[in-house]
């Protein structure tokens, strides 16, 4: 039985004492007080800097921003291209599969990388209009690259979830004169509601979390006057480019939290606590 | 991405080659993601067989624990994380970049999953004949799920292969830098213009790419 408890007790302590110190830390000492005597008392300054804290804010409303805008093409996009999927021979099956697998496998930094050489001046041979310093332009860069990335492998979710609807209801709906996008809409679209809710939300808290893409593609800087700035890149330059590691605990802690409002939200609205569980 | 990979002539390749700290990086890649891979499919298949096959105390407040920290961003680990490789001395060592990579919330729930699927009487006609349950798990248990775990090492790999973030906070020698770590200083220095040698980069990209990519070709899944 020890077999059984060991992997568990090493999961417990690997992932929850992490937590439970950045919440401590967190909760403790000032911000830039970390020299005083006294820096492990709780204290909520931190939060109450962090209230004030325009460079906070400004990588809240970037990342959320993105992640709104992103969730509101890529299930939509994903649902598109899977039931377009439903029709292609099995025997070219894999090849399209390991090609819309390819954009995920292939990782933020390395994509990064590759969108660099098309959009950065310095790297492109024609360099016309600089379209990286231009703060317009940056949260549709990083839309565009990231559903580039993702649809890929959410459609092979959502194909798979399709695979599971009895063909019947697609005939019955034919026969009853339904055009393919009738048969989408009221025949694919409830069928796979559950898994597209899933997927939906698992988009929108990894997109909270982007990184990466940002980081390589404005040459680790917060971008023109800023908006390439998202929450996890403020928490690195805070906690580990400036040392100040409590404030960075705290920053995580607020984004957990918007996080969680925003996942609460998205399942009420959703109904996906009324959809069978797993 | 096919019109990127012509952009990358046999001049740019061989540059690529030759760079030994390109070589450097994929050489610890290889190595960090490899173990990664592995260690943490297994870790998960542990995982997984005893939260799908054990009814023990606890076990719901565990699952809820697993659910939520998929819900909360990873970052909320990393300043607790970052903290204990500090004052345990492991900065800077290749175990603390890949450690908490071992741990793979996703990889369990969706081990549990598969291994719920296993018939319980296998299991329990092994346990009559006398195997432990180490034996079980091994022997009788992860035989039966195997196109979850392939898939599970695969992405496993890939997500070692493409971290960046918990990579360049613990890594700090040049020797041990990782190949996503390698990539994003040659983005760095691409676009502040010292490197201009376009079929350099996109040969770097390309050449960067491919082990995962590879790996994901060899591994046809029927879902």
């Amino acid at each position: 039985m020890l077999f059984v408890f060991l992997p568990v007790v090493l999961f417990g302590t690997v992932l929850v004492y992490p937590m439970l110190r950045g919440t401590f830390l967190a909760f403790s000492s000032a911000h830039g007080e970390s020299f005083s005597p006294n820096p492990d008392r709780l204290s909520l300054n931190n939060f109450r800097f962090l209230l004030s804290d325009r460079l906070f804010w400004l990588a809240a409303a970037n990342t959320f921003g993105f992640a709104l805008l992103v969730s509101l093409f890529q299930i939509p996009l994903a649902l598109i291209l899977a039931f377009m999927l439903r029709s292609i021979r099995s025997a070219v099956m894999p090849f399209v599969r390991i090609a819309l697998l390819s954009t995920h496998l292939v990782g933020g930094v390395f994509v990064g990388l590759m969108f660099l050489q098309i959009v950065s001046p310095s790297v492109r041979s024609a360099a016309s209009f600089d379209v990286l310093s231009d703060p317009r332009f940056t949260l549709l860069i990083l839309c565009t690259i990231t559903l580039w990335t993702t649809v890929g492998i959410t459609a092979l979710h959502l194909q798979s979830a399709m695979r599971s609807i009895d063909p019947a209801l697609y005939d019955s709906a034919r026969i009853d004169g339904a055009s393919g996008t009738r048969q989408f809409w009221h025949v694919t679209l409830p069928a796979v509601r559950g898994t597209a809710c899933v997927l939906w939300l698992a988009g929108i808290i990894a997109s909270a979390q982007l990184f990466e893409l940002p980081f390589v593609l404005y040459s680790q800087t917060a971008g023109p006057r800023g908006s390439a700035l998202t929450l996890v890149m403020y928490l690195f330059q805070t906690g580990f480019a400036s040392g100040d590691l409590r404030y960075a605990a705290a920053i995580a802690w607020v984004m957990m939290l918007l996080l969680l409002v925003v996942s609460v939200a998205f399942v009420r609205v959703s109904g996906l606590a009324r959809t069978q569980t797993n | 991405m096919l019109w990127l990979i012509g952009r990358a002539d046999i001049a740019g390749l061989k540059r690529v080659l030759l760079d030994s700290s390109w070589r450097d990086a994929i050489v610890n890649s290889i190595f960090l993601a490899s173990i990664q891979a592995v260690v943490s499919t297994l870790l998960a298949g542990m995982m997984g067989f005893a939260m799908a096959k054990h009814d023990f105390f606890g076990r719901k407040i565990v699952l809820m624990g697993l659910v939520f920290t998929m819900l909360v961003p990873a970052q909320l680990l990393m300043p607790g994380a970052f903290e204990m490789v500090m004052k345990t001395g492991l900065f800077d060592t290749r175990l603390a970049a890949i450690f908490p990579g071992l741990f793979s919330v996703f990889g369990s729930l969706l081990m549990m999953q598969a291994i719920a699927r296993v018939p319980d009487e296998t299991l329990h006609a092994a346990r009559l004949d006398g195997c432990n349950e180490l034996r079980v798990w091994w022997d009788i248990v992860m035989p039966q799920i195997i196109p979850t775990t392939t898939t599970l090492a695969v992405l496993s790999f890939a997500a070692a292969w493409n971290a960046l973030l918990w990579p360049s906070l613990i890594l700090a020698s040049e020797s041990k830098a990782t190949a996503a770590m390698w990539a994003a200083n040659v983005a760095f220095n691409a676009s502040s213009g010292e490197l201009s040698d376009t079929s350099f980069i996109a040969a770097a990209v390309l050449l960067t790419m491919s082990p995962v990519l590879l790996l994901g070709l060899l591994h046809t899944n029927d879902d």
